[in-house]
């Protein structure tokens, strides 16, 4: 049986321990609420933008620009958006698995990835994918400038490296308690139904004229959507690495009461045990005098 | 009949509404769009995008962007950009040396280039902004 020193350790270290769960819990809060700040603010953009393509994909005809022409042969690119660090549940896992599970379906085991955040860098590495380009160090406060690198590659891969599809895997900010694994083909772009989008008589007027203005609308989608993905992963981070450190704070108070109980008795049979000692020394003085 | 208009940044949305007419700075000149204009698709010089609604007209400051016009919506999508109210001549100007500096440092860069024609066109947007201010 552990000793009564043993045990106080023990409850020392966790109490350690969940001091420091309890602070990143809070720091995690903080940075959870402006992250979600900044994904509602950012989403109505990326809609847009979203929506702009789709409009283009249904009315224009001027110019197919090859971010409109479906494929039939190419590799995959997956742009893995994950976080840098962990602790935070099974947020990247569950990103990774959903996004690998597609790639495996479409493309075999031997896709390209564009990776943002070190969790994906390493899952690519294990899996020996083609990394075609990594960015690790993301700031909070994302600007597109920022991923300008990262989506050229993506949008290189596509016009030059005669990529078949584009696909963006993210983890989409629901609520603090969920978020959902979400992985989404980008280019080609997708094609809507008859009833969405826009209805009208011919084509748009281009100005410039199409086939410069599109050449600037495709990489600037892209780009769009990898910004908004990231703000997404960030708000989702935060979120699951408070939810994981207040559950990481909470299981070290079970533990400590727990232990606190285990030191009490053992605590409480040590002095009955002296006592008895005594009581029984006590005893034995007496029986001898008599 | 108005058209509904939306003006968003990639970090904000700027303006939600409706409009009778309203201008900007196409690629190939500055544009006016009333209702029942024909879809137009263009991007946008750094400026501003004027929208007018009734009597009032309000003032967006964007460097750079896309805007679509469809029957009935007007979509204008820039990565950054601000309410002209919000832009500040001291700090437009204060910006405009800074992008003039790099351009001098590095004359072949592009991405300088770019930058010091954001920096003119906000001051200039800047100046009109204070001006109508006064009026």
């Amino acid at each position: 049986m552990a000793t009564l020193r043993d045990i106080r350790r023990h409850i020392r270290a966790i109490r350690n321990i969940e001091q420091i769960t309890r602070a990143m819990q809070m720091v995690a809060a903080a940075k959870m609420r402006r992250a979600q700040a900044r994904v509602a603010a950012g989403r109505p953009y990326a809609i847009a933008m979203e929506e702009m393509v789709a409009d283009v994909a249904k009315i224009g005809k001027e110019y197919h620009h090859p971010f409109l022409v479906p494929r039939e042969e190419g590799p995959g690119v997956l742009i893995l958006v994950t976080s840098d660090r962990g602790l935070a549940g099974s947020l990247n896992v569950n990103t990774l698995r959903a996004a690998h599970s597609y790639m495996l379906r479409n493309f075999g085991p031997r896709y390209q990835v564009v990776v943002l955040g070190r969790k994906g860098l390493e899952f690519s590495r294990r899996m020996q994918l083609q990394v075609l380009h990594h960015r690790v160090g993301i700031s909070d406060q994302v600007g597109p400038e920022e991923l300008r690198p990262s989506m050229e590659a993506a949008v290189s891969a596509f016009l030059e490296g005669g990529a078949r599809e584009v696909v963006l895997a993210y983890p989409r900010f629901r609520n603090l308690l969920s978020q959902v694994p979400t992985v989404k083909v980008l280019v080609p772009v997708p094609p809507r139904g008859e009833a969405e989008g826009p209805h009208t008589e011919g084509d748009y007027i281009y100005e410039p004229d199409a086939r410069a203005v599109l050449e600037r609308l495709m990489p600037a989608y892209v780009e769009a959507e990898m910004l908004h993905a990231v703000r997404e992963l960030q708000a989702s981070f935060y979120s699951a690495q408070m939810v994981a450190m207040r559950n990481a704070s909470s299981a070290a108070g079970d533990v400590i009461r727990e232990l606190s109980l285990t030191a009490n008795k053992v605590r409480q049979a040590g002095i009955t045990r002296e006592l008895m000692e005594i009581i029984g020394g006590a005893e034995a003085l007496q029986a001898a005098r008599r | 009949m108005p058209i509904r208009v939306r003006v968003l940044a990639s970090d904000q949305p700027l303006l939600e509404g409706e409009a009778d007419f309203l201008t900007f700075r196409g690629a190939d000149g500055d544009l006016g769009v009333l209702p029942q204009h024909a879809p137009l698709l263009t991007w946008l010089k750094p400026g501003e995008v004027m929208v007018r609604q009734g009597d009032g007209e309000r003032h967006v400051f964007l460097e750079g962007g896309f805007l679509e016009v469809l029957p009935d919506l007007v979509t204008v999508a820039a990565e950054r950009g601000q309410l002209s109210s919000e832009l500040g001549l001291e700090a437009a100007e204060e910006a405009l040396r800074g992008a003039q500096e790099r351009a001098s440092r590095d004359p072949e860069s592009p991405v300088a280039a770019h930058l010091f024609e954001v920096a003119q066109a906000r001051v200039a947007a800047a100046q009109l902004q204070r001006r109508r201010e006064r009026d």
